[in-house]
């Protein structure tokens, strides 16, 4: 799932500026379940907006709103009216909702309420955990299931550095090192001779440097002709 | 004691039978019966100020004398999350967590009178020790 | 007791290289290239190390400080007489510009280079920097080697030679530089340090400095490990040393630097030394001598910092006066 952050209240009063409509909505989907952008934190926003209007003498009126997922356009249509209503929509979706939304609503403000952060899970309750980093081109199956992209402070596809120590990482002795759990972990499987090799240098083609990147799977996708042409 | 700007929420094991026995220690409060103390969401606290609350109270058991378990020590929690979430609108709202039985009306006179006395954030804090 | 990797065959022709290749005990030494773009800062510390150490490392942006390139430091020292090897991250450079950077640097006459993964920028004063990260170190050291032995980039341009391009640049010059690597004998996890130094080798380093030494019997048991592997006889370790005048300065890197190894015999014997200075000179070469005794262990790195005046006393206590010499050597 992916994981977001809720921007300070300052950060999101700064984007709205002096509109005095504002819609806050909420996405039920991976933002709910992480805590961040479900209809309970766009009530608690909504709230702070309302509180926060009050104790700085202004005069603004928000409303609350959800949809069940704000990564898919047939669910966007929903947002016509509050959208006609609102001077802004503050999208409590992760930035593929908040990228969606302006793309079909192209006329309306929709700012981020989210930090969008990171692929993860759910570790235990109230704590989630980077787990991929969507490079493109997976080495789980060398690395015992750990990604050292995302899970090694420098992206080291051969290590450990020489900062790892007591299993933990020199950059946040909060984190495990993931070459030390590399290597535990392939070693358990009686795999620790698969680290002797030297991982050459990794194509980054695939990965986030080459402007928006897209799948197409051919027998489903009809190009529309009259936007190519 | 208390005007119809202060927003109770109690416990319905602890100080909402209080309250019913001594309903004048709440006085004109509103009341909200909760399950359990950890049922408070800062969402709670926050619609409660957002609608002109200037204190907010969470009538909590004992600490470890909670039916739930830990009620009163995830009410603090909450509290904190809520008074963090309050401080960033400016807004400046007293938020209080009290802790009695069913059979300790004294209990709850003190704390309510604390929390009436108290600044708002110390009071969560000492009990948060 | 000096190692002597396979080939004599000089293969860059550094002065470094001719030391270690001629079987004698190498001497490295460090410094950090000014916050500055004031060049004096380093010829001012010239006649501490001329003379008293065969090469000298020049750190890139160590603990993501910004400071004056390593490469443009290397230049300066070089013009002055004095070999430089510089220490490559891989923390703020692409391959591109890595492979620029190491083609300039070579064409600056520069003959030696440290590859290392760089400490992460958390540590600096542009903690907001991003990462880049492109290579590792280890990937990096197979580079310099490819540059070199294969005149081919990382992208394999020049292997085979284009049929338009049969006279391409990169397939004809080689990039002469003698490529070194870093090892910690005492970090985590500790079986697996002489593994990666054996990655490290097979990825073409031809010399290895190591972390800071202080623990003896734990280098004893790294080297030995390292024999096992015969891989004291494929690379060139020199062992790090780094002086200090305060038990503070090991107790800070007991508790903070990661990766080190500090016995509580030394900061004891620092605590109660009467002359600190003094003392800490006196660690520094008992250290240089116990390591020089270990079987496989090529040379010294002296690594003082903020301290470089201590290096000529510390050489020459250490019995490693005067510095070798070859014929047609840079004066």
């Amino acid at each position: 799932m992916i994981v977001a952050d809720r921007k300070s209240l300052d950060d999101i009063v700064d984007m709205i500026g002096d509109a005095d409509k504002v819609v806050v909505s909420a996405c039920n989907a991976c933002v709910t379940v992480c805590l961040a952008g479900g209809r309970r934190e766009a009530g608690i926003l909504a709230s702070q907006l309302r509180i926060h209007a009050k104790e700085h003498g202004k005069d603004i009126e928000v409303r609350e709103h959800s949809l069940a997922r704000h990564c898919d356009a047939e669910f966007l249509s929903d947002l016509d009216e509050e959208l006609e209503w609102a001077d802004v929509m503050i999208s409590m979706a992760c930035g593929v909702g908040v990228n969606l939304a302006s793309e079909l609503h192209p006329k309306h403000r929709i700012v981020p309420g989210l930090n969008t952060t990171f692929y993860g899970a759910t570790d235990a309750p109230g704590r989630w955990l980077e787990m991929c980093g969507g490079c493109g081109d997976c080495v789980l199956h060398k690395t015992g299931g750990i990604c050292p992209i995302v899970r090694c402070a420098k992206s080291i596809l051969n290590g450990p550095c020489g900062g790892s120590q007591d299993g933990k990482c020199e950059v946040d002795p909060e984190t495990p090192c993931a070459w030390q759990e590399i290597i535990e972990r392939l070693e358990a499987q009686g795999r620790g001779d698969d680290l002797i090799a030297v991982e050459p240098a990794k194509d980054w083609t695939t990965s986030f440097s080459g402007g928006r990147r897209r799948r197409v799977v051919e027998e489903i996708y009809e190009e529309d002709e009259e936007a190519s042409a | 004691m208390f005007g119809r700007d202060v927003v109770t929420f109690v416990c319905r094991n602890s100080v909402a039978l209080l309250d019913e026995e001594s309903p004048e220690l709440l006085g004109e409060a509103v009341r909200i019966v909760v399950p359990c103390a950890a049922r408070v969401d800062a969402l709670h606290v926050l619609r409660a100020v957002e609608r002109g609350a200037t204190m907010v109270i969470i009538g909590a058991c004992p600490i470890g004398n909670c039916r739930s378990v830990t009620g009163p020590e995830e009410a603090e929690e909450r509290l904190a999350r809520a008074k963090a979430l309050l401080d960033e609108t400016g807004a400046s709202a007293r938020l209080h967590v009290v802790r009695a039985a069913a059979n300790a009306p004294r209990d709850l006179e003190d704390a309510l009178e604390k929390a009436m006395g108290d600044a708002p954030a110390s009071d969560t804090e000492e009990a948060a020790r | 007791m000096v190692a002597q990797p396979a080939s004599d065959e000089l293969k860059v022709g550094s002065n470094l290289e001719k030391v270690l290749r001629s079987g004698q005990f190498a001497v490295c030494g460090e410094m950090a290239p000014p916050q500055t773009c004031n060049g004096d800062f380093l010829r001012r510390k010239i006649d501490i190390f001329k003379g008293n150490v065969d090469a000298c490392n020049l750190t890139d942006n160590q603990m993501a400080i910004v400071r004056m390139s390593s490469i443009a430091a290397a230049k300066i020292i070089l013009d002055e007489g004095l070999e430089p090897i510089i220490q490559m991250t891989v923390r703020d450079r692409n391959r591109i510009a890595v492979q620029a950077d190491l083609l300039g640097a070579a064409g600056l006459g520069i003959r030696n280079v440290l590859c290392i993964s760089g400490d992460h920028m958390s540590f600096g004063n542009h903690p907001s920097a991003k990462a880049v990260y492109d290579l590792d170190s280890l990937q990096l050291v197979h580079l310099v080697r490819q540059m070199r032995e294969e005149c081919m980039l990382v992208s394999g341009e020049g292997t085979p030679p284009k049929p338009s391009k049969p006279d391409a640049p990169w397939n004809k010059v080689p990039t002469p530089l003698f490529t070194g690597a870093a090892s910690n004998p005492f970090g985590d996890p500790a079986e697996f340090r002489v593994v990666r130094l054996a990655k490290k080798v097979a990825a073409g380093a031809d010399f290895i400095q190591t972390q800071a030494i202080y623990d003896i019997p734990r280098l004893e048991q790294f080297m030995s490990q390292v024999r096992d592997r015969g891989l004291h006889e494929k690379v060139f370790i020199i062992g790090g040393v780094l002086p200090v005048r305060s038990p503070r300065a090991l107790t800070y890197m007991r508790d903070e630097v990661p990766g080190m190894s500090i016995p509580e015999e030394l900061v004891q014997r620092m605590e109660s030394a009467e002359d600190r200075e003094e003392e800490g000179i006196n660690i520094c070469v008992e250290l240089i001598e116990q390591i020089r005794g270990i079987e496989g262990m090529a040379g010294v790195h002296i690594m003082p910092p903020m301290w470089e005046k201590v290096v000529p006393e510390v050489v020459s206590r250490a019995g490693l006066l005067p510095r070798p010499t070859f014929e047609g050597s840079r004066e």
